[in-house]
């Protein structure tokens, strides 16, 4: 039992905020995230290898999020979820923090699902370009394509909205550069 | 590969930099050294990237999602007793999210080493009736190989003093477990020494034989043997050691030559050379020729 709640607690945040960035719907995500643990411990003794848990669980949240919108005909067609930024709690900082947070991911639901899936991959930080082409089961050039094809959509998306844009996501932020980056 | 490939293989690049030692990125990472307009982009495309990481990051999570979560999967009902109730499902997933102590591990597996109890391996030591490191093997050592106490007591020899070849078929056993390891490695003899000063282990004052003084150091440990403590110091490559075992002169039972004299004998694969002054008792093992082991004094 132990075993889950560690499996849990190392992937379940970045699983989420991938899942959410695929539907742009908090609820929706929980939904998948869970889910995706269920299968997981359903097939619990099928999965041997569990240097591979990463992988597998973020390309079967992916597969689940895919059979879904199958079910669903008209889920790309549904607008934005009304309760997206109204969580928001706290003081001033909080909250642009939040929208922040919020407004990415309303940029990545705006991509085609073919960019907006490898794009959240990246930007979570979780995998290499190699593990992206393997949870969406594509070659790696096309992961790379398709990387570099939609970071061109996202800024051209945010320079188009510069009023509704995250702050210093346009310029160089010289302190956020060094503190990522020494 | 030019400029333009080189920014589309870098657009791949992740913002944390955890792709630095890919080999895939190194030839497009070498060229932005050289170009600086390329060199320029890349910083900007980096600097994007770790911003927009930054934010995805900060997406806060339903309160309640992990819970939720563990206890969906309990409830899945895979493989383990059903609960009827919905007051089990909550302690059943209550449990599940105790943290076991992240250092508990490596304190069982630290535990498990420094047991004094070393299980020696069969090997050649025990084909030439040499007392193993068994508690019943040192006790015929001192029955059959070594001269009686000054004070004539050999039961206070028991209880006071181990034998030389009690250290080396401890050591011999010790060091062939699967599970022997290096309390601290390193090149820097200095360092290894002030290591085991530190636990007040004897070290025999850097004094070593002058073949060693050149060496490369490889690690050092505690040894104990007959709860008598004493210290490990290893010189050169890992396939190439050479093994320095010290123990305090009062420890070590027997006559023993000086270092300019040293006693040098070969059992099987090893050779050891021992030796002692007024305060320290060594012994010398390497997987060698005892001729070779003759050469480092």
């Amino acid at each position: 039992m132990s075993e889950f709640a560690d499996l849990v607690d190392a992937y379940y945040e970045a699983l989420y905020r991938f899942g959410y960035s695929l539907t742009r719907n908090p609820d929706h995500a929980a939904d998948l995230v869970q889910e995706t643990f269920c299968i997981w411990a359903a097939k619990n003794e099928q999965l041997r290898d569990r240097s591979k848990a990463k992988t597998w669980l973020f390309t079967t949240l992916h597969r689940e999020f895919l059979g879904q919108r199958r079910k669903q005909a008209r889920y790309s067609d549904e607008p934005l979820d009304e309760n997206i930024g109204q969580e928001v709690t706290g003081n001033d900082e909080q909250v642009d923090r939040q929208m922040d947070g919020q407004r990415v991911v309303e940029l990545l639901g705006e991509m085609e699902e073919m960019y907006r899936a490898p794009l959240a991959l990246f930007y979570l930080q979780q995998h290499s370009y190699k593990e992206i082409a393997e949870i969406l089961d594509v070659p790696i050039g096309t992961v790379m394509s398709r990387l570099s094809r939609g970071k061109e959509l996202l800024r051209k998306r945010m320079t188009s909205e510069p009023s509704s844009a995250p702050k210093n996501l346009i310029d160089v932020n010289p302190e956020l550069f060094k503190k990522h980056h020494g | 590969m030019d400029k333009e490939r080189a920014k589309f293989v870098l657009q791949s690049f992740r913002p944390d930099g955890a792709d630095v030692g890919d080999v895939d990125f190194a030839e497009a990472l070498m060229l932005t050294t050289k170009d600086r307009e390329l060199g320029e982009w890349l910083v900007k495309e980096r600097a994007f990237d770790a911003e927009f990481a930054e934010c995805l990051a900060r997406v806060k999570l339903p309160q309640g999602l992990r819970e939720t979560v563990l206890l969906a999967m309990v409830q899945s009902g895979s493989g383990y007793p059903k609960m009827e109730r919905e007051d089990d499902h909550v302690i059943v997933a209550g449990l599940a999210g105790i943290k076991v102590p992240t250092e508990l591990r490596a304190r069982i597996l630290e535990s498990m080493e420094r047991t004094k109890i070393v299980e020696t391996q069969p090997s050649t030591w025990m084909r030439f009736a040499m007392p193993a490191a068994a508690a019943a093997g040192v006790v015929m050592a001192f029955v059959f190989f070594i001269d009686k106490p000054k004070d004539g007591s050999l039961a206070d020899a028991l209880q006071k003093r181990v034998t030389v070849d009690a250290v080396q078929a401890s050591f011999v056993g010790m060091y062939q477990t699967p599970g022997f390891s290096f309390e601290k490695k390193g090149t820097d003899q200095h360092e290894l020494v002030s290591y085991l000063q530190g636990k007040k282990l004897p070290c025999g004052g850097m004094k070593f034989p002058k073949g060693l003084e050149g060496m490369k150091g490889f690690g050092c440990r505690e040894i104990i043997v007959e709860e008598k403590k004493g210290s490990l110091i290893c010189f050169g490559e890992e396939d190439e050691c050479v093994h320095l075992i010290i123990f305090r002169r009062d420890d070590v039972d027997g006559d023993l030559p000086s270092e300019d004299q040293p006693q040098i004998t070969e059992s099987g694969e090893w050779a050891q050379a021992c030796w002692a002054n007024d305060k320290y008792a060594y012994t010398l093992i390497s997987k060698s020729q005892g001729a070779e082991l003759k050469e480092l004094f």
